[in-house]
């Protein structure tokens, strides 16, 4: 049996380099890919941002965002405080640099606590089928049939109004549609014959499961899960706006607009500030995971 | 006693009103070491067969005894020891984002089998690729060197049977004899027993000693490949495939349009 070697032969020593180098290529293949689509650059570089801006708020930040200076209230943006000050004196960019902060903290806590969670139900749901399927299915579909925001203010009016509450809120209200697509992934998987083969081999449920179906299905869970960003961001700022979120005097962006609106006739800044950044940022957030899923979902290849 | 014995094997689909017969009392043996062959039409359960006997469904009723003791109803890991099965399609069947290592130690980890690596490049070269293939993926493969692949994970584990699901069908004609030589080779180094699914006759007349002529769920003749060779089939059906195997034909198809009108 010869002819086997001799087939594979001129193409052998492009593999010589192992599997890291294989891995490392797609990776700069995808990178390329990636930087090529300008928009998603952009979102991309808008997160990185916002990411160092959080790491190093106090340096960045001119001023404390929590001390007041009543003698100092709205203040229009200036060269002492860029962009203004609000009605007890504190400077809006200082606040909006450590505001960074706290969005990054809940859409991190949400992002981790709603993947697995969601990407386990959804795959045992799928794998196993029948009665599994049909009781956490049933659960999904009730958490659904609720509109998110509202399902996330009877469940922050239920635990209590803070950061932590929200944070749960809206980790509870959105698993599942990550569920959901980690089902119907899973669907598809399941069904394939490499899934039968290594089910023949006598493979335990848990093993087909980890090391089969989660690594075909974790990327496109992993891109909704980056597109899901942009409406935690959002749904964290409303709770802050309608005072169920953090509580003053934290800065955050929500609680900012929220106050400001009071002010917004006569001073624009304090309300305007706060809403671009919520803007950009959930933005980028959408862009990033556009250009994401163009990379990442095998069925765009 | 019999490598495999298959006995009033019946399969249904669906329920109640809606369900549909796939297999009708389905029964055959294969001898150790034998290469038995299923032959038929598309949609006559000649893979479904081999579904059942690899317990890849479990609701079939009838009974399936593998080297005398009755198969499990769900895929397990004595089973998986016993016998393997190489999938039509090579594309299908290997996991797109596992190198061939990953896919070949991955039996042996399952099973608890030791020198992982040794066992996977010895495997590589019995199927006649190089241990150089191991870090690549599937997509960077051709169709004859998945399948290659596909046949080394089967015989990893050292199974006496392996199914055949079609393995050459999906493949380039220029592969498909490879992919049946080595087949051949194979089962006379390691004593296999084989039960290949075909529709193509000539793949069947190459590999196997007898075969089984299948049409709707039953099997309407069983023969050895010599009888089939010198023209001896006794059904109508088998001498239709046997004619139908030899290539476009007016005649033939003039005589079936006849039949079917």
């Amino acid at each position: 049996m010869t002819h086997g070697v001799s087939q594979g032969s001129g193409t052998m020593t492009r593999a010589r380099g192992g599997k890291g180098a294989v891995m490392l290529g797609r990776l700069g293949a995808a990178l390329r890919h990636f930087l090529g689509n300008p928009l998603a650059t952009l979102g991309l570089a808008v997160i990185l941002l916002l990411v160092l801006v959080a790491i190093f708020a106090p340096w960045i930040a001119t001023h404390d965002p929590i001390t007041q200076n009543l003698a100092n209230a709205l203040k229009p943006p200036s060269a002492a405080n860029w962009f203004g000050t609000d009605e007890l004196g504190r400077d809006i960019y200082s606040r909006i640099i450590y505001g960074s902060r706290v969005t990054l903290y809940i859409v991190a806590l949400v992002t981790v606590v709603v993947g697995p969670i969601g990407l386990a139900v959804g795959v045992v749901a799928g794998y196993f089928g029948g009665l599994t399927d049909g009781i956490l299915m049933r659960i999904t579909d009730i958490f659904l049939s609720v509109p998110g925001l509202v399902l996330t203010l009877a469940f922050v009016a239920a635990l209590g109004p803070g950061l932590g509450n929200a944070v749960i809120a809206i980790a509870l209200t959105s698993w599942p549609p990550i569920a959901r697509l980690a089902r119907a992934e899973t669907l598809m998987i399941r069904s394939a014959d490499y899934i039968a083969a290594v089910q023949l081999q006598g493979a335990s449920s848990l093993r087909v499961i980890t090391r089969h179906v989660v690594p075909m299905c974790i990327l496109s869970v992993i891109v909704r899960l980056t597109l899901n960003m942009a409406t935690i961001i959002l749904t964290a700022a409303g709770l802050g706006f309608l005072g169920l979120g953090a509580q003053p005097p934290t800065p955050e962006w929500g609680v900012m607009t929220s106050t400001g609106r009071e002010y917004m006739l006569d001073h624009w800044w304090l309300v305007t500030m706060p809403g671009l950044a919520i803007l950009l940022v959930s933005l980028s957030f959408n862009l990033f995971g556009d250009g994401l899923r163009d990379i990442l979902d095998p069925r765009n290849e | 006693m019999n490598a495999i014995s298959v006995d009033e094997l019946s399969l249904h689909f669906g329920h109640g009103a809606a369900a549909t017969q796939v297999l009708h009392d389905v029964s055959f043996t294969v001898a150790p070491g034998e290469a038995f062959g299923l032959v038929g039409e598309s949609g006559s359960g000649k893979s479904t067969i081999l579904r059942c006997i690899a317990n890849l469904y479990g609701h079939w009723s009838g009974t399936i005894t593998l080297d005398g003791r009755p198969v499990d109803r769900r895929p397990s890991r004595e089973q998986g020891r016993r016998v393997q099965m190489v999938f039509q399609d090579p594309y299908g069947s290997l996991h797109p984002r596992h190198t061939v290592n990953t896919a070949l130690s991955e039996p042996l980890r399952i099973h608890g089998i030791g020198k992982v690596q040794d066992r996977v490049e010895r495997m590589l070269v019995d199927v006649g690729l190089s241990p150089d293939f191991g870090p690549r993926y599937p997509h960077q493969l051709s169709g004859g060197q998945r399948q290659r692949v596909a046949i080394a994970r089967a015989l990893i584990t050292e199974p006496g049977i392996l199914l055949l699901d079609e393995p050459t069908s999906a493949l380039d004609v220029s592969v498909q004899a490879e992919i049946l030589n080595l087949l051949a080779d194979l089962r006379a180094q390691r004593d296999l027993t084989y039960i290949l699914v075909s529709h193509d006759l000539g793949v069947v007349a190459h590999l196997c000693s007898r075969l089984a002529v299948m049409q709707s769920g039953r099997i309407v003749e069983t023969m050895t490949t010599a009888a089939l060779m010198s023209g001896i089939a006794t059904e109508p059906y088998t001498r239709t495939l046997i004619q139908a195997s030899k290539g476009y034909d007016r005649a033939l198809v003039d005589e079936l349009a006849r039949g079917a009108a």
